[in-house]
């Protein structure tokens, strides 16, 4: 138990370590001041479902049958979110190896603290509202109690079972499997986005057709599932049949959550003992030392550090997974939005006179999604140099071309998924016209400007360390809550900015307005970056000591 | 002619100072160890001297530049191996040295063939898709001090450049120090080694506390105290009481 406290004591300890400076506490107060507020919307969703479960005899019946899995399927996709971008906090089992402290406390630990995760602060109150309204609904409020706890057990056992196992997935890796994973999380990723936009197709309805033969014996396997559970076990009580009913509901749910656990339990203690996570190659065979490489290429009209500095970034995007996967995922979902079902949306589409006035918005609308992805790329321009930035420091380079090398490999990350976007929309559904190539070109200099302004000052002034496939700890390499509220800012920003050209030549009945408008707000966003552009280089010169602080992991940290 | 200067160089952590008052003349062309015990503030001392840190008073002069007025200057003529390596470890050993080299602005040809050759002469060839994350820290170490060299500098920095490296390393290390400091390099250099300290350094000076408390050459040293610069170093920063010192539970 001892142990336990301490470990306890230990997580405290290192919380309260971090308030010493005045940029943590910041931070920290963000950080609560976003959990918080996205707390309360969780709770106010859950309340909502409650009381429509309570009031709402349609809708109960709806979440008794079918509701369940949809918020799983939710919970699911929410997960593999966090886990691309990294914002989970547990207890790294390779940090206490060589402790005697059984593993199984430290897993323990990780599970009791789940709860406590941004995505199951999403998750739970609303799955609370529906089993425990369920519970009030049919005045059998106890019923409603054990179906939630029940619920909690599993969802919990499976949030730190997938969580384990994408940090499995993705420590000590080789590059190909890497991206192969991330391949492979992106269909997952996007399937409950793309699903609902693929219904109408003929394909789908073909394919549902042919299933349905097997839809029956399939929803009765599902009752023996921790998605079908509860919709059984509100179907037994309703036929009497109440000692079943707990019995199926127990049995099922904590037998496939004791599963989920054990399971979980066996990739922790191999991430124990795993090498450092990063990818491995097998050495060449032998092979004489070239001096060349991707590195050494001069690029036109830049200087040789501007040129060396966006090359070197660009080696690193195409060795960091979470790049496939937001490349992977963005492109499929804008190109099945662009498509002939998606268009057929009236929310996409718009209709009538009006979808006259906002064609191209679509275009916009992507390119705004296709930075709101690559945010990190923005808003922590440092985040994956690491101690390297100190390389910064020692060499012989003017701040503002290093600043300008970062923004330079941004855009390109940024440009390079705009044009596939567009050219698959041009090769798929012939989209394209001149006026929606010259949206988007203007749409990426005013919102990536926007973008670069913020970030910059953020990045410089808000910088945390991040790792390949390493997810952020909460507690000692702060994830900020600042740089995501900022993010959400910007995107909202960033929409009205782009959806300005469109209103007012809407409102002054001149589709010229439109595409004046689109380069002369290009124009001034550009201008803007520009001008400030030097007095972000002496902020960041400025901050330059306190970059390298919060770059430098653990044992890097200069005090005495 | 100096190469490195500091006057009453200090730097504070909160209420803690690490070093202060320093005063330190470095001559041209000597291989300058700078001793200490741990925690005697040697690494801020290096870190300040080469700009990984900012003093909290004080001045520094590299080869008559000042530090703080003409940073991209002093920048192109030093070298360094920090204690804690600043490399991007997601990097091969070839384009890390091409990043480095074309960061000081070196011809692209120039760049290729130092970056071959260093990685020959460090015996680092044989893993040419290796990434930087990959290598053991005896590699780091020598692909640290490979980046440290590309540009030939004039004076060069070395924090502890010998931890952790074998025996056969250490020996290409110490004799490649050698012919540099032969061709005129400025070596100031970190190390608890105190035998490597002994055959390399022409000239030493001994921090505590953040205090200079001895400096001079080597050779003047050895014939005024007639005894190993071990002794004398654990004399002068009394670390003789520690060492009678045992265990309370060992008998």
């Amino acid at each position: 138990m001892s142990q336990l406290l301490t470990l306890l004591w230990l997580r405290y300890t290192v919380f309260k370590n971090t308030l010493r400076s005045r940029r943590e506490m910041t931070r920290t107060a963000f950080n609560v001041i976003f959990t918080g507020g996205y707390l309360v919307f969780s709770l106010l969703a859950g309340l909502g479902l409650f009381l429509a479960v309570v009031l709402v005899a349609d809708f109960r019946e709806l979440a008794a049958k079918g509701a369940m899995p949809g918020l799983l399927g939710l919970l699911f996709y929410l997960i593999m979110f966090t886990q691309t971008t990294g914002s989970s906090a547990h207890f790294d089992p390779r940090r206490f190896v060589l402790f005697p402290v059984r593993l199984g406390k430290l897993f323990l630990l990780n599970l009791i603290s789940a709860p406590g995760e941004l995505v199951m602060i999403t998750i739970l109150p609303s799955v609370a509202g529906l089993l425990l309204g369920l519970g009030v609904a049919r005045q059998e409020p106890a019923a409603g109690a054990v179906a939630f706890l029940t619920a909690l057990i599993w969802i919990d056992a499976l949030f730190v079972l997938i969580s384990l196992f994408t940090a499995w997935l993705f420590a000590g890796r080789r590059r190909s499997t890497e991206v192969i994973v991330a391949v492979v999380l992106g269909i997952f990723l996007i399937a409950s986005q793309t699903l609902p936009l693929m219904a109408e197709s003929a394909t789908l309805r073909a394919l549902w057709e042919w299933l349905s033969p097997y839809w029956e014996p399939a929803s009765g396997a599902a009752g023996w599932t921790p998605l079908g559970v509860w919709a059984e076990f509100f179907g037994l009580l309703d036929r009497g049949e109440t000692r079943a009913a707990y019995a199926r509901l127990l049995a099922v749910s904590l037998g496939w959550a004791g599963a989920a656990m054990a399971l979980g339990y066996a990739i922790f203690s191999r991430l124990a003992t795993r090498p450092q996570a990063g990818t491995s190659h097998k050495p060449g065979a032998g092979g004489a030392a070239r001096g060349e490489n991707f590195l050494g290429l001069r690029l036109p009209f830049l200087s040789e550090q501007v040129s060396v500095i966006l090359a070197k970034e660009w080696r690193y995007f195409t060795r960091n997974t979470a790049i496939y996967l937001n490349l992977f995922t963005t492109l499929l979902i804008t190109l099945i939005a662009f498509g002939p079902s998606g268009q057929q949306r009236p929310d996409l589409a718009f209709g009538g006179e009006f979808s006259q006035w906002w064609d191209g918005f679509r275009v916009a609308a992507w390119v705004a999604y296709a930075l709101a992805v690559n945010s990190q790329h923005f808003v922590n321009v440092f985040a994956f140099d690491g101690a390297g930035f100190r390389h910064y420091l020692l060499a012989p380079a003017r701040w503002r071309r290093i600043l300008v090398g970062k923004n330079l490999a941004a855009w390109l990350l940024l440009a390079a998924q705009v044009v596939m976007i567009l050219a698959g929309a041009q090769l798929l559904y012939d989209y394209l016209t001149w006026g929606k190539v010259l949206i988007a070109a203007c749409s990426m200099a005013i919102a990536g400007s926007v973008y670069t302004i913020i970030g910059n000052y953020l990045s410089t002034r808000f910088p945390y360390r991040a790792e390949f496939g390493v997810r952020v700890r909460r507690s000692t390499q702060q994830f900020s809550a600042t740089n995501m509220a900022a993010v959400f800012g910007m995107f909202v920003g960033t929409g009205g900015l782009l959806a300005a050209p469109f209103a007012a030549g809407m409102l002054l009945r001149n589709q010229s307005v439109k595409y004046l408008l689109f380069p002369l707000l290009g124009a001034l966003c550009g201008s803007l970056y520009v001008l400030l552009l030097n007095r972000q280089s002496a902020l960041l010169e400025r901050n330059r000591y306190l970059i390298a602080e919060s770059l430098a992991s653990r044992d890097e940290r200069t005090q005495g | 002619m100096i190469a490195i200067q500091t006057f009453g160089l200090t730097r504070q952590f909160g209420g803690f100072v690490a070093v202060e008052g320093l005063d330190l003349a470095v001559e041209r062309g000597s291989f300058f160890g700078f001793l200490g015990p741990n925690g005697a503030g040697k690494s801020t001392t290096i870190k300040m001297l080469t700009g990984l840190l900012a003093p909290s008073a004080g001045g520094i002069e590299i080869l008559g530049h000042d530090l703080v007025s003409d940073p991209i200057q002093v920048k192109r003529l030093i070298g360094v191996v920090p204690e804690d390596l600043n490399l991007f470890d997601r990097l091969t050993g070839a384009e890390y040295l091409t990043f480095v080299g074309r960061m000081y602005e070196l011809d692209r040809r120039v760049v290729t063939e130092r970056t071959g050759e260093l990685l020959r002469l460090m015996e680092l060839e044989d893993k040419p898709r290796a990434l930087l994350i990959e290598y053991s820290h005896g590699m780091r170490k020598k692909i640290s001090l490979a980046a440290a060299l590309i540009h030939s500098p004039q004076v060069l920095f070395l924090d502890e450049p010998f931890e952790g490296v074998d025996a056969v390393a250490a020996r290409v290390i110490k004799n490649l120090l050698e012919r540099l400091r032969e061709s005129g390099v400025t070596i100031f250099l970190t190390s608890h080694i105190l035998e490597i300290v002994e055959r390399l350094c022409t000239d030493i000076a001994i921090i505590d506390h953040g205090r200079l408390i001895a400096s001079g050459p080597l050779d003047e040293l050895r014939t005024s105290v007639d005894t190993t610069l071990e002794d004398y170093f654990v004399r002068l920063v009394g670390g003789g009481r520690r060492m009678a010192e045992t265990l309370s539970w060992i008998e």
